[in-house]
């Protein structure tokens, strides 16, 4: 199978390769719509994924300049009050450097695009860069747990790649680059990443070679995980015969960049 | 395509200088568009950062160039250009901007989210308004369903928003151009206070229709200074592209931007402006190009042939003069071929016939062929799928408004969420139910679904009743199989129902994960009723969150509610199918016309099925509103008339025509039927010029068409 040129790989369909190959093909190649639910209890996660959409909004509305009295007169949910003052409290009104807010940036890899979605990219007076990411989440996850996402990789690399071909600078110090989770619930224990050259150069590899690997491959070759935990967690369980009804996520983060607002297609309205 | 690839005049819209606003205009065809994707191009690769710059089209379709060659891998690293349509850069602001603007725009509860509403939410609210109403003898004198009636309320609303007046000069702009009945008048003050009470309800509610998002960042947005800035400070070079086709109040933002822009590219077809029965506004595009510092005029088809070109100008004069006078080129006869027939199903073999013997003999691409009609049904579509699929031909269709609650997997999922709460008390009938349990439970035919139904359903209670205690004999002929799956089914339903709390959209995906797409049952592995079920879900979704942050319903009733709505024809009757990817695929491609010319791409063969069809040129009965009075360029004061009506119709057409005639690069296949599918005999307009052409080639050259 040759995907098509116009095949634009991110951290989330990566992640779900990795997953499961079979998903990868479902969602991404045939690009089905399958209505079944992911995982329970549904109506806790809507609402933690609306709460994620405001909170998202939010952010963006404050670094377009705002007023911080008119957003903050916008929330009536009490837990994003908190996680509101939580976030006031960084104090990202004093700092200096260049902030960018909810900012896509793409590159050209392995013989197609690689995307992120930034949720703030902070560059400070001297030249460091700062990869913030809002999670959202209730339950804040192992650092080896996210150390392993897709999202870890491919953040870094894409800024790191983009910064080198702006300044059409092939020597680019990937050291400059600190990655930053940070959970408005749980304020005071961000888990942030410093970046290497080393870990560039492995990063690199390893998805160049996912990425050929992907390309390569015919239909039947995209098959199901042999972790069956994953169907539990999976929409398509009934299309695999994996499954009758959706696991409990009790741990499970909502990867938020899934059902972000601002991947939501406004035009289609 | 390489930038050496491009003409002369092409390359030099790319190379102008970097702070330079064109007007460039030109027929469809003429190669505009593959200019503006490499000046954008152009522009990534002088440095220019990718998201400053903006893309605007009226029709999300017609962007499908621009979104390919920015994902290709050899667009350079960066952001991404914004592509948007005037309507949806108006609804990202005010979602961006809502706590700044919400209050000044008047709206009750400024502190509240904005409530996006869909075609569909808003006509449920409008509904709320006008249900009353009709009860005390609002709009007795029209015959039109209630659909049609909110739909073209909702219209006026938009026609107000989209041409720049104020919703309260609806009625009368209507009634001065009126020349029937004085009667008709009372009509429309009735749509215009209907309105202005569904605006009401809006504000009240913090309700954003289509027209109210526009008229906001119109008002409000464009003269914040925040919004402002962050527009003219993010976007700072323009591709405006079938700028014939978008809104006056569209032309006029973008006349007050354009000096921000470090660079324009205006686009604009000449003999276009296909979507004015919205407000689309050729004139007004026009105006632009004196605000430009360069117009340029392609006036070359890189399309179609000169056999083509003769066709559409005679086609043209034939439409608008009835004659064809003076010179007139008789290559014309190898640009098109008449094929007459009696009924509808032999011109469908036909079709099939020729398209096979072009893939098969001729070389030709599957894409490279379209069928257009100029609607198209269901049962058109399904006699064209059924009969290409036999030949093994991949067919593509455009529908942009499919009914989705005609579609048997949401019609089945509705019967089965009717049976799993008895306590709505809207019991399927015996029919509903057999066809559900048919398209439900594998190895289940009609027999079979038709004898469940009759011992097991009862219509008193509208419930399912147990298959255990079904005689031997009967589960035997049923099969223990089937009594199985319709247990398991009745069990499910059962137990959910007992539930009763779950919304209906929750419910309704974990019917489909659950029991539907599981093993046994049909939808396993039937990936059209699996997408039919998602969008019907997305639709109940959007509905209840709108809903619930409402004060209309109590949140209990609100399933009760959809249901009843979507019975009634009220919900789930539109949605917008997704047309990006699809016109890519490789496969012919069989849309009504109108869905083709915006999709802007060629084709080397076109069908024009039914040319004698009065669909071609009659436009749709629209009695409580008027695309051509609420218009910029109507003359208030002025009488619409028959004479009007009649010559409108015929521009109309003549502008389809050429539309058409210009996105085809080899030939056309004109059939005619005799019998149409309501079995009538027509003779439109279409055929009439056809003829004319026909017998002036007759006396010219001999000529060989029918």
């Amino acid at each position: 199978m040759t995907l098509p040129e116009t095949f634009i790989f991110t951290q989330q369909n990566l992640q779900d390769y990795i997953d499961c190959n079979r998903r990868f093909y479902l969602r991404e190649i045939l690009k089905l719509e399958w209505p079944a639910i992911e995982s329970e209890p549904v109506r806790e996660q809507e609402e933690l994924i609306l709460l994620g959409t405001q909170f998202h909004l939010l952010c963006q509305q404050f670094f377009l300049g705002i007023p911080v009295e008119d957003l903050s007169d916008q929330i009536t949910n009490l837990e994003l009050q908190v996680w509101w003052q939580n976030f006031l409290k960084l104090d990202f009104k004093s700092l200096n450097g260049t902030l960018s807010s909810e900012k896509l940036i793409s590159i050209p890899f392995a013989g197609f695009r690689l995307a992120a979605k930034y949720d703030l990219l902070l560059r400070d007076l001297n030249g460091k860069n700062f990869i913030y990411d809002w999670k959202t989440s209730k339950h804040q996850p192992q650092r080896k747990y996210l150390v392993e996402r897709m999202q870890s990789k491919i953040y870094p690399l894409v800024i790191s790649k983009y910064i080198g071909a702006k300044r059409f600078d092939t020597d680019f110090n990937p050291e400059s680059i600190d990655m930053i989770y940070w959970y408005p619930a749980f304020p005071n224990t961000p888990i942030s990443f410093g970046y290497s050259k080393v870990q560039f150069e492995a990063d690199q590899t390893g998805l160049e070679k996912l990425i050929y690997e992907i390309n390569k491959k015919k239909e039947p070759d995209f098959v199901l995980t042999e972790r069956e935990k994953t169907c539990s967690y999976c929409r398509f369980r009934s299309l695999c015969n994996r499954g009758v009804t959706a696991g409990v996520s009790d741990q499970q983060e909502i990867d938020f960049q899934a059902t972000n607002a601002f991947n939501f297609d406004f035009e289609a309205l | 395509m390489n930038f050496d690839d491009l003409s002369p005049a092409q390359q030099e819209i790319v190379r102008l200088p970097l702070q330079t606003k064109v007007f460039l205009h030109g027929q469809a065809g003429s190669g505009k568009t593959t200019a503006a994707i490499h000046r954008m191009l152009g522009l990534i690769d002088q440095g220019i950062p990718a998201e400053s710059v903006l893309v605007l089209v009226p029709q999300r379709s017609l962007a499908q160039g621009y979104r390919d060659v920015i994902r290709t891998p050899n667009s350079r690293a960066g952001g991404e250009p914004a592509i948007l349509t005037i309507g949806g850069l108006a609804q990202r602001m005010i979602a961006l901007f809502w706590p700044i603007v919400a209050k000044n725009a008047g709206f009750k509860n400024p502190t509240r989210p904005p409530q996006f509403l869909t075609l569909e939410t808003a006509q449920y609210y409008l509904a709320s308004i006008v249900e009353p109403l009709l009860q005390k003898g609002y709009f007795e004198s029209v015959t039109v369903d209630p659909n049609r009636l909110y739909s073209q309320i909702l219209d006026n609303l938009n026609k107000s928003a989209v041409v720049g007046f104020a919703p309260d000069e609806i009625s009368q702009r209507l009634i001065q151009a009126w020349a029937g009945k004085a009667s008709q008048s009372v009509i429309y003050e009735q749509a215009q206070e209907c309105a202005l009470l569904f605006r009401k309800l809006c504000l009240q509610q913090d309700l954003l229709d289509f027209s109210l998002q526009l008229s906001i960042f119109t008002d409000h947005l464009w003269t914040s200074f925040l919004c402002k800035k962050y527009l003219t400070s993010t976007y700072r070079h323009l591709i405006y592209d079938n700028a014939e086709e978008d809104y006056p109040v569209a032309h006029d933002i973008i006349a007050k931007w354009l000096p921000d822009f470090e660079s324009a590219l205006i686009l604009s077809d000449t003999e276009a402006g296909f979507r004015s029965f919205m407000g689309a506004d050729p004139v007004s595009a026009n105006s632009l190009g004196d605000q430009c510092s360069k117009k340029v005029e392609f006036c070359n088809s890189l399309v179609k042939t000169h056999p083509l070109d003769n066709l559409e100008s005679a086609l043209s004069r034939s439409l608008i003069e009835h004659r064809l006078d003076g010179h007139f080129d008789s290559d014309v006869e190898s640009s098109f071929s008449i094929h007459p027939f009696r009924f509808y199903p032999q011109v469908i073999d036909w079709i099939v016939k020729q398209v096979s013997e072009l893939l098969i003999n001729q070389n030709v691409t599957p894409n490279e062929i379209v069928i257009l009609t100029p609607f198209l049904s269901d049962s058109l579509r399904f006699s064209f799928y059924t009969r290409f699929t036999e030949c093994g031909i991949p067919i593509n269709t455009f529908r942009p408004s499919r009914s989705l609650r005609d579609e048997p997997a949401v019609k089945t999922v509705i019967t089965l969420a009717k049976l799993a709460y008895p306590i709505w008390a809207l019991k399927p009938s015996k029919d509903e139910v057999r066809t559900a349990l048919m398209l439900t439970i594998t190895d289940c035919d009609y027999v079979r679904a038709d004898l469940l139904t009759q011992i097991l359903y009862s219509s008193a209670s509208g419930s399912l009743r147990s298959f255990d205690p079904v005689k031997k004999e009967m589960q035997q002929r049923l099969t223990y199989t089937i009594g199985e799956r319709y247990e398991k089914l009745r069990r499910w339903l059962e137990q959910n129902s007992n539930q009763g709390t779950l919304e209906l959209d929750f419910f309704l995906s974990k019917l489909f994960g659950e029991i539907l797409s599981q093993p046994g049952f049909k939808f396993h592995e039937n990936f059209d009723s699996a997408s039919s079920v998602n969008r019907l879900i997305e639709s109940c979704r959007k509905f209840r969150q709108t809903m619930t942050d409402g004060t209309l319903i109590n949140e209990a009733s609100i399933s009760k509610e959809y249901i009843r709505l979507v019975d009634e024809g009220i919900l789930a009757a539109q949605y917008l199918s997704d047309w990006a990817g699809k016109s890519q695929s490789d496969s012919v491609l069989i849309s009504p016309a109108f869905s083709f010319l915006m999709s802007n791409r060629p084709a080397k063969y076109q069908f024009w099925l039914d040319i004698g069809s009065q669909g071609w040129w009659t436009r749709l009965d629209q009695p409580l509103t008027h695309p051509y009075v609420l218009n910029r360029n109507w003359a208030r004061g002025q009488l619409w008339t028959d004479a009007q009506e009649y010559s409108t119709n015929q521009k109309t057409l003549a502008r389809v025509t050429t539309g058409l005639i210009r996105r085809c690069s080899d030939h056309i296949f004109m059939c005619s039927i005799g019998i149409n599918e309501q079995g009538n005999e027509e003779r439109g307009a279409l055929v009439m010029a056809i003829q004319t052409i026909l017998r002036k080639l007759k006396t010219t050259a001999g000529g060989k068409h029918v």
